[in-house]
């Protein structure tokens, strides 16, 4: 075990697995000669070749349906986007190439492809490279859509997307690549997806997030115990396709109240999947409705004051946590 | 660095000779006649479902290029692929049953006309979005470099194709990577002059298509679609040179398609039955019926005998597609990943 | 030989019709000779013969709609077996069922649940617990960004208990009454530590099954659907007040012999043409509303006998039987046979009656005693669509009342706009015998009878 950043460990995930297996390539706007705008991909070009660290033009249809056309042929690509914001050009080659070729082919071909790069607001980056994408991705069946928000998971989980048979959407955070946790050496250790996590203990109230807002949370949730006596359940979902939602049921079960924290827009959100799910399981056990809190429903701002009041902040976990325990 | 070695076709093309490959050809060409028709009357007897997009009319594209091919290249076309699929081997009765949504049907019956897939016979779709395969041609190509092969990619498209943002980003790259010789892909343009109901004149800005295709630093050459000895000629040289350098080409076939965009299009008020006469008088089955009768001596008897042969091979085909089942309910959810996480 | 089909044209083409036939029986045809026009959903074509022969049997005449498939006729070739005629029907998998789902009802249950509340209500007293405190509103609308999914909510209906799923649940295994329990979340829900603290502090037991206790709620103070005493009636003569002769005098020296006013009341009867329905399907005869509306009319009277009488320059009579009459309109003019003690028959033997009197009644053959002696008297002029209308007493009568259709409107039910069957009476009083608020007081029981159906039948 080592102490590592977020971002090392995922720029450990690429080396080792490209070192592991031929068959594994990355690509994408600026990873190889300029080493990655993230620098995740430092020092890979002059590693590894420039048949194996591909600089692509600015056109990620080209650089994803390439990849799918790899993937089908038994490569392993891993393609960057600079930030998930510009996978939205690359949408069709996503949804209705890499996640369908192996349906509607009757399962003859496999496509291994990841798809990896940051999301989220970040730091007055405005409206067109602030959003998020788990709902966007998380609605598809063939993709696997995974959020990871620790370095362990980072690395891990990313491991299992590049070793495994399927299209799979990598939702990292440039608010997480500074972030410092313990990291397992093992270069075999893998993180399974469909697996939550609970991150903090606690009794009064189940509180459901990933990526940067579970952070978030585990700040609020500390403040609540510390300065309130409240202690907050925190679950870590990290996986939102397929979606582990045991843990969150059996959380419920114990605090009777939920509260789900992301960072996006209210309507047709991940918030509104956790809730249908705790109602499908959970109904009786609830004490409350469960409250979401979420970002608002506006474009992402410019000003930094504007920017500020968008997104979900402590006060609004406790407001929430507060609500459902009728404190 | 040893290349590995590959089964051909034959090298050397002489216009003049009669070869027995020729009048193959010619039964090939007829026999998908045949088996485009009858998709056609399955449709109207409302056993195939969807859409369905026939190749009549362009026969020779495919077949003269697929000719010059080897057993281990690989084809990406669009969702009029029928012509393609029977040409690398694919069973007919298994492609008709997956035409009229069986569980033998090579995709499973989960694909449809449009996604016809037989990857052992190197067929990799069948896709249903304009322009959205040619990225994956070209990322197949490099693959196959990256992987040591001397096998290529053969890429269909039609000349409807040619304006959306994935072909300029699919050229742009496989140029790009053409230049290190990673991208061994013949671009094969099916030009009938028409995306959809939208003439050529009124879709493309520069109807010169092969022109477009050197802005990407892709060389190209403009071939007589309906003309198989031309269209092969072409493909042989091509193909070879594609083999050998790892760099794309693109072939634009000039041909026309008799049927209509897709079945429902049946008035196809974008053009006149003139045209479309007039267009008939270069049917390539024709032209190349005449050229064989020219330098082989094909008789009547010879086309009779294979158009009668064409005829029973599709009527089985129908058969097996109309005596198979339909997939088992539980494939409803196999395939979509691999692993079921449920 | 070849058959000639209906084809499928577009993808989601099921069938066409055959326009006309150009060529008949035996004619002798081309390849590619027109045959016939068809019609699809979106073009007019014709098809044209795929080989020469002669034209065989036509199987399917100019004008039919067929499905895609189906044989139309066959050239060349011995005409096609009898069975092979009857068209197999293309495997139309992907045609779709047309969803036919039941139209949905759009009405709310709630009527019905007060009807069911009201029927329990004899078993529990009236006891409101203490009410709920004042909604604990202090929690300010919260920034955008933490949902605030509760609406504040209007104070309770009356029908239902704002509890968490979880209050129940713990109200059903300590065996607490949830509807005792005073809620302390926002409008009123009771949360799981009310209840526990309701069962630390003794709380009342629920009645029946606790289920059911769930569904209950405090009592209103004032039920709008509650009736006054039911009383039974006997012959009464009540003589007249001073006060009554002034009023009758001056009255009828306005308005002429008897001094109408009139009074309209909307009933919803939705739930009784239900209710109609499924007794006309059980009693396999065809019962009308106006069969329910004279027995409503007959019941109604037991809370207010004033209605069923009539006035003489002495006294007022007030009758010990109820015996309403029903307007009839025959050829010669408008006359009322009597169904006697309606209040004593069911609601299809007044239908019989009905039938029977009418019947007899246009045919001018009913006897005297079938067309005198009524107490108060019906007209319906709904089955012509005649939303509500005044109508003139007949004496002796005190009362008439003038029945409208049962039209679909939109109503307010709270708060929010449904559809429903609603039907305006009008009733026209004798001021010399009923005051204005004795009439009204007399619909408002009507209406609770008409839009509570149930209590007709029992």
């Amino acid at each position: 075990m080592a102490e590592k950043s977020y971002r090392d460990a995922i720029h450990e995930a690429l080396m080792e697995e490209m070192e592991r297996d031929q068959n594994v390539i990355v690509m994408g706007e600026d990873i190889g000669v300029y080493e990655g705008t993230f620098r995740i991909t430092a020092g890979m070009l002059k590693k590894f070749g420039p048949k194996r660290v591909i600089d692509t033009p600015i056109a990620e249809a080209g650089m994803v349906g390439t990849a799918v056309g790899m993937a089908m042929l038994g490569m392993r690509p891993v393609v960057e986007m600079m930030t998930m914001n510009f996978s939205i050009v690359a949408a069709d080659q996503i949804v209705n190439h890499a996640a369908k070729v192996r349906y509607f082919s009757g399962g003859q071909v496999d496509v291994p492809v990841v798809i990896r790069g940051p999301h989220g607001a970040g730091v007055q980056l405005s409206a067109q490279h602030s959003q998020s994408f788990e709902t966007f991705y998380g609605h598809f069946p063939g993709l696997f859509v995974v959020a990871p928000a620790t370095p362990a998971d980072a690395k891990g989980m990313l491991k299992t997307a590049i070793r495994g048979k399927d299209p799979v959407i990598f939702l990292e955070s440039p608010a997480l690549y500074g972030i410092k946790g313990e990291v397992p050496d093992d270069p075999d250790v893998l993180v399974p997806f469909g697996k939550s996590r609970v991150a903090r203990e606690g009794s009064d109230v189940t509180v459901v997030a990933f990526g940067r807002m579970l952070h978030l949370s585990m700040k609020t949730a500390e403040i609540l115990s510390s300065e309130h006596g409240i202690e907050c359940e925190v679950i870590d979902l990290r996986s939102i396709r397929p979606l582990d939602i045991d843990p969150v049921i059996e959380s419920v079960k114990k605090t009777h109240r939920a509260v789900v924290v992301q960072e996006q827009w209210k309507p047709y959100g991940f918030g509104a999947e956790i809730i249908a799910s705790i109602s499908d399981a959970a109904f009786d056990e609830l004490d409350a409705p469960v409250v979401r809190v979420t970002g608002a429903d506006v474009p992402m701002p410019y000003a930094r004051n504007l920017e500020l009041l968008a997104v979900p902040h402590e006060a609004d976990i406790e407001k929430a946590v507060r609500q459902v325990l009728y404190k | 660095m040893a290349k590995k070695s590959s089964k051909k076709k034959s090298l050397v093309i002489d216009e003049n000779a009669c070869t027995p490959e020729w009048t193959e050809l010619l039964r090939k060409m007829i026999f998908i006649r045949r088996y485009e028709e009858a998709t056609e009357r399955e449709f109207r007897r409302g056993k195939i479902g969807g859409y369905l997009h026939v190749y009549i009319g362009q026969e020779a594209v495919v077949t003269g290029i697929q000719s010059a091919a080897n057993q281990d290249d690989l084809v990406f076309a669009g969702y009029r692929d029928h012509a393609h699929a029977l040409l690398l081997g694919s069973d007919p009765g298994r492609v008709m049953a997956e035409l009229f949504g069986k569980g033998t049907g090579v995709s499973g019956g989960k694909g449809g006309s449009m996604h016809l897939f037989d990857v052992e016979n190197g067929l990799y779709g069948g896709y249903g979005i304009v322009g959205g395969h040619l990225t994956l041609a070209a990322g197949a190509a490099y693959a196959l470099r990256y992987q040591e092969t001397e096998r290529l990619v053969v890429c269909y498209f039609g000349d409807g194709a040619m304006n959306i943002g994935s072909f300029h980003e699919a050229m742009n790259m496989a140029g790009l990577w053409g230049k290190q010789g990673m991208c061994p892909v013949v671009f094969v343009i099916e030009n009938n002059g028409y995306a959809m109901g939208t003439s050529i004149e009124r879709h493309s800005a520069l109807t010169d298509l092969s022109a477009r295709v050197e802005a990407y630093n892709i060389p190209s050459e403009k071939v007589d679609g309906q003309d198989l000895f031309a269209v092969r000629g072409a493909a042989d040289r091509i193909l070879r040179q594609v083999r050998e350098t790892g760099r794309p080409y693109c072939i634009e076939a000039i041909t026309y398609r008799f049927s209509g965009h897709g079945a429902a299009d049946i008035l196809q008020p974008y053009r006149t039955k003139d045209e479309v006469e007039a267009q008939r008088s270069r049917d390539p089955i024709t032209i190349l019926r005449n050229r064989l009768s020219e330098i082989c001596g094909l008789t009547d008897e010879d086309v009779q005998e294979m158009e009668e042969w064409a005829e029973a091979e599709v009527k089985k085909a129908v058969e097996f597609a109309e005596e198979s089942d339909p997939p088992d309910p539980e494939e409803l959810y196999r395939d979509v990943v691999s692993e079921v996480a449920d | 030989m070849a058959e000639i089909i209906m084809p499928k044209m577009g993808d989601a083409m099921t069938e066409g019709k055959v326009v006309r036939w150009y060529k008949k029986q035996g004619d002798a045809v081309k390849k590619g000779e027109p045959l016939l026009e068809i019609e699809t959903d979106k073009v007019n074509l014709d098809l044209e013969a795929e080989e020469d022969g002669p034209l065989g049997e036509i199987l399917v005449q100019e004008g039919s709609m067929v499905d895609v498939g189906t044989v139309l006729a066959v050239i060349g070739g011995a005409a096609p077996a009898k069975d092979a005629k009857k068209q197999p029907a293309p495997e139309k998998k992907e045609k779709a069922e047309p969803a036919e789902a039941a139209p949905e009802e759009e009405q709310e249950a709630e009527p019905s649940e007060a009807d069911s509340e009201e029927k329990g209500e004899p078993k529990k007293k009236a006891e409101p617990a203490e009410k709920p405190p004042k909604d604990d509103e202090t929690k300010k609308p919260a920034p955008a960004s933490v949902d605030k999914s509760e609406a504040p909510a209007p104070a309770g209906d009356g029908k239902h208990v704002r509890s968490s799923p979880l209050a129940r649940k713990i109200a059903g295994e300590l065996g607490v009454d949830i509807a005792s329990v005073s809620g302390s979340g926002p409008a009123g829900r009771v949360v799981a530590a009310d209840v526990k603290k309701a069962a630390e502090g003794g709380a009342k037991p629920a009645a029946g099954k606790v289920a059911e206790a769930s569904a209950s709620g405090p009592r209103p103070e004032r039920e709008k659907s509650a009736l006054p005493e039911y009383q039974k009636l006997k012959d009464e003569t009540i003589p007249l007040t001073a006060m009554r002769r002034t009023i009758a005098k001056r009255l009828a020296e306005s308005i002429g012999p008897i001094p109408h006013f009139f009074l309209t009341i909307e009933a919803d009867v939705t739930e009784l043409q239900k209710v109609r329905e499924q007794l006309s399907d059980i009693s396999g005869a065809k019962l009308s509303i106006n069969d329910f509306v004279v027995r409503a009319t007959a019941l109604a009277i037991h809370h207010h006998p004033i209605v069923n009488a009539s006035f003489t320059a002495e006294a007022i009579e007030q009758h010990g039987n109820i015996h309403v009459g029903i307007a009839v309109a025959t050829p010669e003019g408008l006359i009322t046979p009597v169904i006697r003690d309606a209040d004593q028959k069911g609601v299809d033997a007044i239908a019989a009656e009905v039938r029977d009197l009418a019947g007899r009644a246009r045919n001018r053959k009913l006897k005297p005693d079938e067309y005198q002696g009524s107490t108060i008297t019906i007209s319906n002029l709904g089955m012509f669509g005649i939303e509500e209308f005044t109508a003139v007493i007949n004496p002796p009568n005190a009362a008439i009342l003038a029945i409208g259709a049962a039209l679909e409107k939109p109503v307010v039910v709270n708060g929010r706009i449904r559809v429903r069957e609603m039907m305006r009476i009008t009733m026209s009083c004798d001021h010399r015998v009923i005051d204005g608020a004795a009439g009204a007081q007399y619909l408002q029981s009507l209406k609770v009878y008409l839009e509570q159906p149930l209590r007709l039948v029992v």
